[in-house]
């Protein structure tokens, strides 16, 4: 490695600059306000009363005011288990798909095709996917009907609800797919020549320079995904909030953390909690991310 | 098997866009149409009454530049700050960049709704409330496009740079001429994702504006399904007609997400 | 001071148009209606106003029904609230135990206020601790809608509802009755049959939960036992009401233009919620308060006034969706002339309102509801599940009346 020289350094900082002041004033700051009431009591309309940490206490000791605290737990990290391999397993088949694609207007057309469900309205997206996995008559149910196999309650049945949550997720890999797609034209075909030239077979090219090369990327959507299915709303939100209810799905199937956070932070009205609630999960995320960090490979050298 | 997956994945916009074109009485059948049939004729039509309807009583234009003009600064914001920040720690060496770099990232790892309403508290006192400008500077960057843009950055082979720079050349120049050029992909990837995720955010909207004036298409879209309640035809004529814009960025850009690296100038 | 922010902060905004202006302003939060055109009728309703009382103007904004709790909470957190705002109903004794809502009663004793025109259980709804803070403007409530194709005399009492299920329920295809789930929405539902079986749900005091008791056991069991005509399986299905598989269900006046628009062959009648002992419903609405900080009390006094006063009161009610809260315009043809909604108005006179707990709305979605679920799943008895359940509510119950 060489030293950094002082030039180097002062325009690394520079560079780094106006990030630096982006976080520190509109995410640094509000998180750390969030730490502060996340001791204190607060329904929003009245000024927050410090309690120091008996939120984190009563979270974790109190079953009778909590009693979904660590059940939400245990729910989101099973549905993190299912989206992060789901959705980046397919972001990545269709991304490869795409990329072999040889007439760039067939590729076009895949390229639209595949990411118009990530800007679909949500709206909709809830209409059809209701739809498909309706127990009398979806889409899904027929099909497995045909094959021989008995159609299910997916989104009423407590124990199909929360994985067919994370087939959605998969459904809108479209974001995951992109970036791998990315990441896959980026790689200089001259190591694919170079390749060919040595008599490699095209599995082995991919295993021997594909996947290598993508390794950034994948570590990338790997850490990124697992932030964001431990913060998944928005399909929850749609799904499963009709009626003014508790987003609980059936049996609370589907009470991600988050939406147990969101339901105390504006139906209950406790703020105070809300907040403890999102510190707690930052350690966790954070830990876990740590844990990545130093588990993953990160790049191919 | 294709055809099958491609259906699956444009389902659901299809049957978006149809509805927009079907009366009340013929959205809701035993199982969705993907197009628009009439329930006693059994025929294809369609209608564009549902379109005339939301953008009469919609008050959709005054949203829909709000929204382009909020979308298109914060893309720009964000290319230009997320790209400078990659580039400082893909490329560049400063005491603290590993340290700093994870504190960035956890800073990703913030749950939102915790962080929402100091978020509003503080984008008050910079007088930014209730304006567009609250909307535009409060997410003018992304920790998480820097990450993306870092990894990126970091599979360009050094050499490049060494190359082209032969004369010597600044920092600044290395970033400008050399990288940005090369990382047209991500670039995109970074440039489309930000502006769909602007153009449809709603929440932040919601609490930060107050003046019906400044709402951004979600919102004011928002105001219309709250008020038709249950008329899935307007809902999604005023959806298909949200999306045709960020539709159309996609389809424009995605051109760019192509083989990006010619190495012609290496040779020899 | 409030004024001076909002008048600083529109100056520092991009497009700075300057609102000046001499008169006093208040700021208006309120549903986005149901149909485009009632807005122009709110518009008129404030025209009108602007004219009687020419030195005040209303700004009137719209938001999304579904989020204007959160809006409006987030917006007081930062001091940007309203003047003048809708309030769901069980939120009013929330916002007047904190303080962030005028108490109204001493405006409400002036001679030219005609209180007794309310309605009792809608302005019920606005009372806390003995003061009154805020108006009714509408109300509504459930009520037993069936399909007529499947039943042609609906239910009275409990036994006929039984009996009916029974005969209606055809295997894999009809479900009888559109049981509530063991989730926040049937939590809701629930009081409606503990109160039609003679019970409540907490004593005078507040403090302690009964819905325990034996009414509160039969109603349960009610429901388990009308659970093995209608399969969950096509409960869950999408529109199985309005598709005709099933027979009854409960829900409230806003589905009727849902079903106008969208189902118009579906041939369904509304008639009482069966009872045991009496009939019953859920009361719901809204109720409009007036924000503590607000500069000109007076002036936001006269403009709620204004708008519950009999001239106005009827369009506000046809604007919201829902009834009217005072006794001279239920009276009002638009109501009555519809079969449907009339049958509404005569459910609501057996309506109650929700305990005015702290934590109810916790103890709704977390308690009741899973009493309710696990009864239906079969763990455990109707009495031990709600037994149970009371216990915990209990400890919510005195935690919040701290």
């Amino acid at each position: 490695m060489i030293k950094a020289t002082t030039r180097e350094k002062i325009a690394g900082y520079l560079f780094i600059l106006p990030l630096l002041v982006y976080v520190g004033v509109f995410l640094i700051a509000p998180a750390v306000m969030s730490l502060f009431f996340s001791m204190t009591q607060w329904n929003m309309r009245t000024q927050p009363i410090w309690i120091g940490i008996e939120n984190y206490k009563e979270l974790v000791f109190n079953h009778v005011k909590y009693p979904y605290f660590g059940h939400s737990f245990w729910i989101t990290i099973k549905y993190v288990l299912m989206a992060v391999p789901m959705g980046i397993g397919s972001g990545f088949c269709l991304a490869l798909l795409i990329n072999s694609v040889k007439r760039e207007k067939t590729e076009s057309f895949f390229k639209v095709a595949f990411y118009l469900p990530v800007i679909t309205s949500s709206v909709a997206v809830a209409a059809i996917w209701k739809w498909i996995y309706d127990s009398r008559y979806g889409l899904l149910n027929i099909f497995l009907t045909k094959l021989g196999f008995e159609g299910q309650n997916w989104l009423g049945d407590a124990r199909t609800a929360l994985f067919a949550l994370a087939v959605l997720a998969m459904w809108g890999c479209g974001v995951t797919m992109i970036i791998y797609l990315a990441g896959l034209k980026g790689i200089s075909p001259q190591f694919y020549e170079a390749a060919k030239i040595d008599g490699a077979s095209a599995l082995a090219s991919f295993w021997y320079i594909t996947l290598p090369l993508l390794r950034p990327v994948t570590f990338f959507l790997i850490v990124t995904n697992v932030i964001a299915s431990f913060q998944v709303f928005e399909i929850i939100y749609v799904l499963y909030g009709a009626g003014g209810g508790s987003y609980g799905g059936p049996n609370n199937s589907t009470l991600t953390y988050i939406m147990y956070l969101y339901n105390h932070a504006f139906r209950y009205g406790e703020m105070g909690l809300a907040c403890a609630m999102s510190f707690i999960l930052f350690i966790l995320i954070l830990i876990l991310t740590i844990l990545q960090f130093k588990i993953l490979p990160q790049s191919y050298d | 098997m294709i055809l099958l997956l491609v259906i699956i994945m444009v389902g659901p916009f299809v049957w978006m866009v149809s509805t927009s074109f079907k009366k009340s009485s013929d959205v809701f059948t035993e199982a969705p149409n993907l197009l628009p049939i009439s329930k006693n004729t059994g025929k294809l039509y369609f209608t564009v009454e549902n379109f005339k309807i939301v953008l009469k009583y919609g008050e959709i234009s005054k949203a829909f530049i709000n929204s382009i003009l909020v979308a298109t600064s914060a893309t720009i914001l964000n290319l230009l700050i997320n790209s400078l920040a990659a580039f400082g720690f893909a490329r560049l060496n400063f005491p603290g960049k590993n340290i700093i770099f994870m504190i960035l990232l956890s800073t990703m790892m913030i749950p939102f709704y915790a962080t929402l309403i100091p978020m509003l508290y503080i984008t008050k006192l910079l007088g930014m409330y209730n304006s567009l400008a609250g909307l535009v500077i409060p997410m003018c960057a992304s920790v998480f496009n820097v990450f993306l843009m870092k990894q990126f950055f970091q599979t360009i082979p050094q050499e490049m740079e060494d190359a082209a720079c032969i004369d010597g050349c600044s920092r600044f120049g290395v970033y400008w001429r050399i990288i940005l050029p090369l990382s047209k992909p991500v670039l995109t990837v970074v440039g489309i994702t930000t502006f769909i995720w602007h153009w449809n955010s709603y929440t932040w909207p919601l609490v930060l504006i107050n003046d019906p004036k400044h709402y951004t298409l979600p919102l004011q879209l928002a105001l219309l399904v709250s008020g038709s309640g249950s008329r899935y035809n307007y809902m999604m004529a005023a959806a298909t007609m949200a999306v045709v814009p960020i539709l159309i960025v996609f389809i424009v850009f995605q051109r760019y997400l192509i083989q990006g690296i010619v190495l012609s100038g290496l040779k020899g | 001071m409030k004024r001076l922010l909002i008048f600083s902060l529109v100056l520092l905004m991009l497009f700075g148009a300057s609102f000046a202006s001499a008169a006093e302003k208040l700021v208006f939060w309120a549903y986005e209606p149901d149909e485009y055109i009632q807005r122009d009728i709110m518009a008129n309703i404030i025209k009108d106003f602007e004219k009687t009382f020419s030195d005040v103007k209303v700004e009137i904004i719209y938001l999304p029904k579904g989020d204007f709790e959160t809006k409006l909470i987030t917006a007081m957190a930062v001091g940007e609230g309203p003047d003048i705002f809708y309030l769901d109903q069980p939120l009013v004794s929330k916002f007047a135990a904190d303080g962030v809502i005028l108490n109204l009663s001493s405006y409400m004793r002036a001679k030219d206020f005609e209180k007794n025109m309310f309605l009792s259980g809608p302005l019920n709804t606005c009372e806390y601790n003995g003061a009154y803070y805020g108006l009714p403007i509408s109300q509504t409530a459930v009520a037993l809608i069936y399909n007529k194709d499947l039943v042609s005399t609906p239910p009275k009492t409990w036994d006929e509802f039984l009996k009916i299920a029974k005969a209606v329920y055809k295997e894999d295809n009809i479900a009888a009755f559109g049981v509530p789930s063991g989730d926040g929405w049937g939590a809701w539902i629930f009081p409606a049959f503990v109160h039609a079986a003679g019970g409540e749900m907490v004593d005078q005091t507040g403090k302690k939960a009964v819905f325990n008791s034996q009414a509160g056991v039969d109603a349960l069991e009610l429901w388990v036992e009308l659970l093995k005509y209608s399969p969950r399986k096509i409960l869950d299905s999408a529109n199985s009401f309005e598709t005709g598989h099933v027979a009854m269900i409960i829900n409230g006046p806003w589905m009727l233009d849902h079903w106008k628009n969208n189902w118009p062959d579906l041939n369904f009648g509304i008639t009482l919620i069966p009872k045991k002992t009496r009939y019953a419903t859920n009361i719901g609405g809204e109720d409009i308060a007036i924000a503590s900080y607000c500069k000109y009390p007076e002036e936001a006094w006269n403009f709620i006034k204004f708008v519950t006063n009999k001239d106005h009161a009827a369009d506000l009610a046809m604007v919201m969706g829902s009834f009217p809260t005072r006794a001279d315009t239920a009276k009002d043809p638009r109501f009555t002339s519809d079969p449907g909604r009339k049958m509404f108005m005569e459910q609501m006179k057996y309506s109650f309102a929700r305990p005015r707990a702290r934590y109810w709305l916790k103890i709704n979605d977390e308690i009741i509801s899973k009493a309710l679920r696990e009864a239906m799943a079969g763990e455990k008895s109707a009495k031990e599940a709600l037994d149970e359940a009371a216990q915990r509510a209990n400890i919510l119950l005195q935690e919040g009346s701290k």
